[in-house]
């Protein structure tokens, strides 16, 4: 057998692993549609934690963040600096989301701030940012899964058939099981991907340079720019300070705020799950560390790749590495991918019918699964002709649904711990942040000191939502009062403290 | 310690680190030398810091826990 036959063969074994997991735990969940959004409120520990690692490491940590290391040095370092300045806070907001969330039957993050501040606009406007922001990012996913396969057979299996049978496969699992199926494949995934970055992190410098230590010595000499923040940009140029240190500060504004990521803690059995995460999750973030080092093993290599993305194939292939192993790479990409693409697939058709369609058309809930269904196959459809057609400005337009996503923040907070908020500050706040955020997207050269134009977004949309919250007034105060005593916890079955009914629901949506 | 305590702490801790790793803060701890386990000191210096947040995370919690038992 050929050596790319049976590096086929693995991933082809991996593949089908996957599948099999994901239908598996399908078979468990209830066809509701809570069951199909929120996993019926059931995960516990061990699922919760790989979702978010899984999640968080897309595609992106196994080619573009070995690709940055490589092409940008220690601008990098930037993503290892966000993630948990980002979760902590969840420790306390998690919880509280998650208890107005079983309270009044939320499944998405849109439903919880109409909850508390009623606006059709404001839904529909959810909705529609979220759906854009989602395409580029699947996009990127699905093409990164053509651009592993391809590069590790040699060129056997085209990026269409490669791209098209790894999403084939999450598509069928997405649908038959929804979000089930998503946590039980990430934890299998996410296993996958820490065992193959550590040891290739390991093994990549001592086979090139004969130890991590004398690797990053011999940067040192030859091309120091690279080991020292802020670093560089795409182009070679240096990086600026100011670019560097809003772009950790928007990540971490915004990262939570993802809606695969957030309802999340509308899936997690209790709150308990929720905390334990967010102090695990530092652990998951150490996993940057081999995947920058295997970056940065390629700096000093003679030969180099068409593209900064591509260094971990690249350097992988030329390694003479056994078969088994490429193979196995190739399953830890595949898993960064399918992990990531298969939670944004599900959560973009969820907050396209909860948000997008049920507030205006009634739905029954069999109507309602079913057309989530044909939204995971269109917008994988629509992924799919993007993935095949290159286009640069999908990284551009990634990179600046952060700054949208970001925007999200500061009505959830309100939402959650404001009361003096009302609908039209915060509606007016998303209006305005989000308009200066593209303005600055198309005209970047404005932007002062290189601020990211997400952070100048939020300049504007938090005064805005203050004052505005301030001069009107709160139609129904009492409305939201019951919210924030929910959230609080008060009369939650998961929580301390007496039961009380509020709206005849009683504690638990199930 | 009480709750109220302890979250203060954190809360501070998690300033100083969104600080440190950020203009200018970060400027007297952005080199290359000394190298620690092999890593660039940039690279450590953050590292650090995500690893003493778990600790961090995990005092959090036990004080947490201990007084949602103590309301029961």
């Amino acid at each position: 057998m050929a050596r790319w036959q049976m590096i086929t063969v693995i991933i082809a074994l991996y593949l089908v692993l996957t599948l099999g997991i994901g239908l598996r735990a399908g078979r468990k969940a209830s066809k509701s549609v809570t069951g199909y959004v929120a996993g019926d409120r059931s995960f516990g520990l061990l699922v919760m934690y790989f979702i978010f690692g899984a999640t968080m490491f897309s595609a992106f940590a196994f080619l573009g963040g070995p690709g940055w290391a490589y092409s940008r040095g220690a601008a990098a370092l930037y993503i290892l600096s966000y993630g948990i300045l980002g979760m902590a806070p969840w420790y306390w907001v998690g919880p509280r989301a998650a208890r107005v969330g079983r309270r009044f039957g939320y499944v998405t993050q849109a439903q919880l701030l109409v909850g508390r501040f009623p606006s059709r606009p404001l839904t529909a406007l959810m909705a529609a940012l979220t759906v854009l922001a989602f395409i580029p990012y699947i996009t990127l996913q699905m093409r990164g899964a053509g651009i592993v396969i391809n590069a590790v057979t040699d060129g056997h299996i085209p990026l269409w058939l490669g791209a098209g049978l790894a999403y084939g496969i999450v598509i069928v699992y997405v649908l038959s099981a929804g979000v089930a199926a998503v946590g039980w494949t990430n934890t299998f995934q996410g296993v996958v991907m820490l065992v193959i970055a550590w040891s290739l992190g390991i093994y990549l410098p001592m086979r090139l340079y004969g130890g991590v230590g004398s690797m990053f010595e011999q940067i040192a000499t030859q091309r120091p720019e690279l080991l020292t923040v802020p670093g560089l940009t795409a182009t070679g140029e240096p990086w600026t300070w100011g670019g560097y240190s809003t772009s950790i500060l928007i990540s971490a504004i915004g990262v939570a705020m993802w809606p695969h990521l957030f309802m999340k803690a509308f899936a997690a059995k209790d709150d308990r799950t929720i905390r334990r995460t967010v102090v695990l999750f530092p652990t998951f973030q150490l996993f940057l560390i081999p995947v920058f080092i295997i970056g940065f093993a390629g700096v000093l290599f003679p030969e180099s790749p068409d593209q900064a993305d591509f260094i971990l194939p690249f350097l992988i292939l030329r390694s003479e590495l056994p078969a088994l192993v490429v193979g196995l790479f190739c399953a830890g990409a595949l898993s960064a991918s399918m992990s990531t693409g298969d939670a944004l697939l599900h959560a973009s058709a969820s907050v396209a019918v909860e948000d997008g369609v049920r507030p205006f058309r009634t739905l029954t809930d069999r109507q309602q699964r079913s057309l989530m269904r044909w939204l995971v196959l269109a917008m994988g459809a629509v992924a799919y002709f993007f993935a095949l057609n290159d286009r640069v400005s999908l990284v551009v337009l990634l990179l600046s649904s952060y700054g949208i996503i970001a925007q999200f923040t500061p009505p959830l907070i309100s939402a959650l711990y404001w009361k003096r908020a009302t609908t039209p500050g915060i509606l007016s706040g998303l209006v305005a942040g989000s308009a200066v955020t593209l303005f600055f997207f198309f005209e970047g050269a404005a932007r002062p000191f290189d601020l990211h134009e997400g952070v100048l977004g939020l300049l504007v949309h938090i005064p805005v939502l203050v004052v505005v919250s301030l001069l009107t007034k709160d139609s129904a105060p009492e409305k939201a009062e019951a919210f924030l005593r929910a959230a609080k916890g008060d009369g939650d079955v998961y929580a301390a403290g007496p039961p009380e009914s509020l709206d005849g629901t009683g504690g638990s949506h199930s | 310690m009480s709750v109220r305590s302890v979250r203060l702490v954190a809360t501070i801790f998690f300033i100083a680190f969104a600080l440190a790793v950020t203009w200018p803060a970060m400027i007297p701890f952005n080199r290359i030398e000394p190298l620690v386990f092999g890593l660039p000191f940039s690279m450590f210096w953050i590292a650090c810091w995500v690893a003493v947040s778990f600790l961090v995370l995990v005092w959090v919690d036990r004080s947490e826990e201990r007084a949602r038992e103590a309301e029961d």
